[in-house]
């Protein structure tokens, strides 16, 4: 059965193929059903194997395809374990909810073929990504996917924020990339291979722990990219300008995962890092909490939900950094469920209201769109932490284990619950001003229930959110144990003892439900309160980190990038360069006048650098 | 002549008679296109065939060293030597010179009565080239570094009424002298430290590393460095890399894919035979070197390469970075030459296929051809714009393109070096050079409303480019096939 | 007489070369120069030749080698400046820089 896997990855590649290549003459409806049908067969076809995980009856192994280049043991093979069929499931089956979404959603759009010829192509490099066997396929995926992502945030190019809204994601993504390569190449001078099995059996006798510090370090700068944390989460509030199933799909439920996942994965070169474990315990809650504060102050639905986003990947971050894999595992699968479903949400909402993003247009949608209305209650329920929703067990879990540390942790684990309280408060600001109260819509704005195939996932979805928790409660560690295998190579902290654990989650409870009364009472009445000056508009600007940033690392170069404005392109790729390109253009500037085009100053050139050479060579030789 | 073998310069020779018969054909037969056509293509053809029966030849244990003073039993000055490195040599060189013909074919085109002379010279060209890395003489060396150079100096100014032209063959010819001539010195001066001008054999320079304890080595240290000087400059490596874009530019489009190409391969084969055939035993003099020389060129190559607008000069300017990956190779001595046969095999094609594409966008016999004149290819010409697309992930390195695996294992071979830092430098560089890489593929598919005339490639440069991008995917998707072959192309 | 009087002639003509090379604005005096230097080199091969009493004289050939080659490129060089001059009615290799950067 396991040998089949790598239908996986066909289905979805082939219909990338079809929907780009062909997407005009197969047209609409026909190309979205068909991107749909693909996702949702790979999602069928990956049951039978999991469920053979979760009873026991199949066993972790891995999938050998054909040798890719053997010299740096980078095999195309699938590594089917545990973890890797969790996000599978979670890929294909909130993917293919989101395709059954977007075929309502893109509806009449000129490009709608295409749009999912990239969805799909996002979904076959999410499977490369966490199905990989060893750290060169996973980088490829890694960069697939960043690929795919840019695409589809940049889908509505001419519109210019979207153009370069993608480019900043590329670029913010580029300088995390550049450390997971380093970090490969780390690993591959320690280790010569890059296949997982070797690695992580030889790990503790080869690395030290200052390569191994080094390598997590850099793997870490890698999942900030991707994930969204501190320093480099800036690009994620800007993909919002992309379609709202993109949001979902990608920057919600699965790619910015991808980082935690790389962090899970590589759990036992962390485990032989302490230094890292705190540095990344750290940033991710300072990001949980900052992220939290400024998603309290957001007034675009769709940007609180970003910066949402960038919260809870503080949570599984910080999840990871205190080395609760398991439980950060568990937060991304059960964000995956209850992030999605309000990005879906809001994108019904959005769509019903004619585009409107600002939530002071709102109000009152509760009786013109029933079913959405539901789910997003749902979904408020399970992200503030409410008992017995799903968010309520997985953030739980991460804060006991931080407790679990005591000491100096304690004080992340305050961090972590001031984070859940914001959580619950901005979560319940969103839902009052979008769905409770008198109406606030511009004229002529008539609300309505989207179609079916945008409320079925919504139901789906909602439906995972409540019961998902379920599966990992202090008192029944099912998830926990089906992820064992994975995390096989590392040791495991005792769990908390129950009547510990019971009233840390009451405590969590408590501070859950203050923060929806204290918003409750706040928003829910027919004045609304003002929000401005001072603290809210800085934090709507997101505290100026985009300006800041921009004057340290941007401005310097603002000169050289004046002129090359003039002969680029503004839409197209090569605005990459900008960023990261700026220094080295003016050096590149600097060195054009040595290239002055005299036959003399080269040939002075080659006598120089010939002197110089000679020396050296005698230099080194012992020729002196 | 007991000690004679033809198959050893069956490269040489087939691609001198084809040069030959072209010339007598134009005197004789009149100057019909059409003639040289074949001729040059079955040339290079026979001659990769050649190399493919030196390669079986050496995998049955045939090979060996040639032509020397003495008899079988003290073999004393070889002049040809045949072994997986000279074979693999004539099979690349081979096929690069046939895609790079067809390549340059819309030129022989329009340069009319001059044509037979532009075919000879590139026969004879490549027939230099391949004996800078089929003998074990330094003497030889020379004169096919010579035989080569003078070919491309003339090609360079092929079209003698463009002002660009002359000045990119007389900037080259110039600096490309100067540079033969401390290449000599440097080999005069090794012929004084060590008593020999060939690498193998009995009283070889091997040999005298073998026998002597060099105790004042200043003579052979200066000859050396001058040696790397002098194919630093062929290979366009910083900082001795100032001539390629200039050369390159001013150079009809047509044939600069010829040269480029050509002129990599042959100098990094020169390089491997002389410093890790010859000097491997002084690896840590000049290993150094070389990884500054490396990073020099990466740092450069890329840094220039942003800030062109010139297509032809960009491509330059990548090549100077792409000598620098190819550098990270000899690091690593004889382990390091199956990856560098590995990029050798691949990267030429790539640069062959770029400059047909811009031969066809610019015209052959053009001297410049900015960036923009690419902007909207993929509508004016799809299918070169796509193709065009691939030579550019190609050369970047992006995964399942040769690119990546030749720039994969450069970096293996660097990192077993123990040249950890060189590898990060490199890993840099790679990153910041997907910008202006990416940049062009931008501008191809690109410009909604700009230029709409369509361009209609010939027959000749479409296969020239589809040539290239086969290999330039295949070896991407399927890199063990060629990873196996190359394994065996070690010098002697 | 030493080996070193002719060595010591050899590197100073391949220096005065070098320096032509560098100095020299007009073409055909910077070939001569590349032409001095070949000719240096000659001197020490042929120099080290005879010091080293080689059995093949590897060094002679080589010096023959080199003239012959020395006269291809002064051929191709001739016919490059006579063409850059009909061009350009100058031989000022400064005033050969159309392209740069």
């Amino acid at each position: 059965m396991t040998d089949l896997l790598w239908i996986l990855i066909a289905l979805p590649l082939t219909g990338a193929f079809i929907n780009i290549v062909f997407g005009k003459r197969i047209g609409e409806p026909l190309a979205g059903w068909l991107g749909f049908v693909l996702v949702g067969s790979a999602w069928a076809i990956a049951v039978v194997p999991t469920l053979g995980l979760l009873t026991g009856s199949g066993t972790p192994e891995t999938i050998y395809l054909f040798s890719w280049i053997p010299v740096v043991g980078a095999d195309a093979a699938i590594l089917w374990d545990p973890l890797s069929a969790l996000l599978t499931m979670i890929v294909t089956g909130v993917g293919a909810l989101i395709h059954l979404y977007s075929i309502g959603y893109m509806h009449g759009d000129e490009r709608f073929a295409r749009f999912f010829g990239y969805l799909n192509l996002f979904i076959a490099s999410m499977l490369i990504l966490v199905l990989a066997s060893n750290y060169a396929v996973m980088f490829i995926g890694w960069e697939l996917v960043g690929l795919s992502s840019y695409l589809l945030i940049s889908f509505w190019f001419k519109k210019p924020s979207a153009a370069a809204a993608g480019k900043k994601a590329f670029i913010v993504n580029r300088i995390g990339d550049w450390g997971f390569l380093v970090a490969l190449m780390i690993i591959f001078a320690s280790f010569g291979t890059f296949d997982f099995g070797v690695i992580f059996t030889t790990a503790p006798v080869v690395l030290t722990t200052g390569a191994a510090t080094a390598i997590t370090l850099l793997l870490f700068l890698g999942a900030t990219g991707k994930s969204a944390q501190i320093p480099l989460y800036i690009w994620l509030p800007d993909a919002m300008e992309g379609p709202t199933p993109v949001s979902a799909l990608i920057h919600a439920a699965t790619m910015v995962t991808a980082g935690v996942f790389m962090m899970a994965r590589s759990a036992v070169l962390f485990e032989l890092a302490p230094i890292s474990g705190v540095t990344i315990a750290v940033i991710g809650g300072a990001t949980a909490l900052l992220a939290a504060v400024i998603a309290v102050t957001q007034m675009d639905i769709k940007k609180v939900l970003a910066y949402s986003t960038i919260s809870q990947l503080g949570y599984m971050v910080m999840g990871v950094g205190v080395g609760a894999y398991s439980a950060g595992v568990f937060h991304l699968s059960t964000h995956a469920f209850f992030k999605a479903l309000l990005f879906l949400g809001a994108g019904s909402v959005i769509h019903g209201m004619a585009d409107e993003q600002d939530m002071r247009k709102m109000g009152g949608l509760r009786k013109a769109m029933p079913v959405t209305f539901v789910t997003m209650t749902v979904g408020w329920l399970a992200i503030s932490g409410i008992f017995p929703f799903s968010g309520f067990w997985s953030k739980d879990e991460i804060l006991a284990a931080t407790f679990q540390r005591g000491g100096p942790w304690l004080i992340l684990w305050a961090v972590g619950i001031l984070a859940a309280l914001l959580t619950a408060f901005y979560m319940t600001r969103l839902y009052v001003l979008t769905f409770l109260g008198k109406p606030r819509w511009a004229e002529g704005t008539e609300p309505h229930e989207s179609p079916w195939t945008m409320t079925l996932p919504l139901a789906v979805l909602a439906v995972a959110a409540v019961i998902f928790g379920v599966f990992n409660t202090p008192a029944r560690l099912a998830f926990e144990h089906f992820l064992e295998p994975s995390f096989a190579l590392i040791s495991h902290a005792e769990p908390l003892d129950l009547p510990l654990a019971a009233v840390l989650a009451l405590f969590a409870l408590v501070v859950a439900i203050g923060g929806i009364a204290w918003s409750w009472f706040r928003y829910n009445r027919d004045e609304l309160p003002v929000e401005e000056g001072g603290f809210w508009q800085r934090g709507l600007n997101g505290f100026a980190v985009d300006d800041l940033y921009g004057r340290v690392i941007v401005e310097p170069g603002k000169k050289v990038c004046e002129w090359f404005a003039d002969s680029v392109d503004p839409k197209g790729i090569d605005g990459v360069s900008h960023g990261i390109a700026q220094g080295v253009r003016t050096a590149g500037d600097g060195l054009k006048t040595l290239q002055s085009g005299q036959v003399r100053s080269y040939a002075g050139g080659i006598a120089i650098g010939a002197v110089v050479l000679i020396l050296a060579v005698l230099a080194l030789g012992g020729g002196f | 002549m007991g000690n004679a073998s033809y198959l050893a310069v069956a490269f040489e020779g087939i691609l001198l008679i084809g040069a030959l018969v072209v010339l007598l054909v134009a005197v004789v037969a009149g100057r019909s296109r059409a003639v040289w056509a074949p001729i040059a293509g079955a040339s290079f053809l026979l001659a990769a065939l050649a190399g493919v029966l030196q390669w079986i030849e050496v995998e049955n244990g045939g090979g060996g060293m040639f032509f020397s003073a003495q008899n079988l039993q003290v073999i004393k000055s070889p002049m040809v030597v045949l072994d997986g490195f000279s074979a693999m040599a004539s099979i690349v060189l081979g096929l690069v010179g046939f895609t790079a013909m067809l390549g340059s074919w819309d030129l022989v085109a329009k340069v009319g009565k001059r044509s037979a002379e532009f075919v000879a010279l590139s026969l004879l060209a490549f027939a230099g080239l391949h004996m800078m890395a089929a003998t074990p003489n330094l003497v030889v060396i020379f004169i096919g570094l010579e035989t080569a150079s003078i070919s491309f100096y003339v090609l360079a100014g092929f079209i003698r009424a463009d002002v660009k032209s002359d000045e990119s063959a007389l900037k080259y010819f110039l600096l490309g002298s100067l540079a033969s001539a401390l290449f000599l010195y440097g080999i005069a001066l090794t012929f004084a430290a060590t008593g020999s001008l060939t690498i193998y054999g009995v009283n070889s320079i091997r040999d005298f590393f073998s026998e002597t304890v060099v105790s004042d080595p200043g003579i052979l240290l200066v000859g050396m460095a001058l040696m790397l000087v002098g194919l630093m400059f062929k290979i366009s490596a910083a900082p001795f890399h100032q001539w390629a874009p200039d050369v390159y530019q001013g150079a009809p489009s047509g044939a600069v894919g010829l040269m480029a190409a050509g002129v990599k391969i042959a100098g990094f084969a020169a390089l491997g035979r002389i410093f890790v055939g010859g000097f491997i035993s002084q690896i840590d003099t000049w290993g150094p070197i070389v990884a500054v020389i490396a990073a020099l060129s990466m740092v450069i190559g890329t840094t220039m390469a942003l800030v062109q607008t010139d297509m032809k000069r960009l491509v330059a300017y990548s090549g100077v970075a792409h000598s620098g990956y190819l550098l990270l190779t000899l690091l690593a001595g004889v382990e390091g030459m199956s990856a560098m046969w590995f990029y050798l095999a691949t990267y030429p094609f790539m640069i062959v296929g770029t400059f047909a594409i811009i031969s066809t966008v610019s015209g052959p016999t053009s001297t410049s051809s900015p960036i923009e004149a690419m902007r909207g290819l993929s509508r004016r010409s799809p299918e070169m714009g796509w193709l065009l697309a691939i030579f550019m992930f190609g050369m970047s390195g992006m995964p399942f393109f040769a690119g990546f695996v030749g720039k994969i294992l450069a970096f293996i071979a660097a990192g077993d070096a123990g040249y950890i830092w060189l590898v990060v430098v490199a890993t840099l560089t790679t990153v910041i050079g997907f910008a202006f890489y990416l940049r062009v593929v931008a501008t191809v598919f690109s410009g909604e409303d700009d230029d709409t005339t369509m361009i209609d490639p010939t027959l000749s440069s479409r296969f020239a480019v589809v040539i290239g991008a086969t290999v330039t995917v295949v070896f991407g998707i399927v890199p063990w096939i060629l990873i196996d072959v190359v394994r065996d192309a070690l010098p002697l | 007489m030493t080996i070193i009087q002719f060595v010591l002639l050899g590197t100073a003509l391949f220096s005065m070369g070098l320096y032509g090379v560098i100095t020299r604005k007009n073409a055909v005096l910077v070939l001569a120069s590349v032409e001095l230097m070949l000719a240096a080199v000659n001197i020490n091969l042929v120099s080290f030749d005879a010091y080293l009493a080689d059995q093949l004289h590897a060094g002679q050939m080589l010096a023959l080698f080199v003239i012959a080659l020395a006269a291809a490129e002064v051929g191709i060089g001739i016919a490059i400046v006579l063409m850059i001059y009909r061009n350009r009615q100058t031989a000022d290799v400064d005033a050969l820089s159309e392209m740069k950067g």
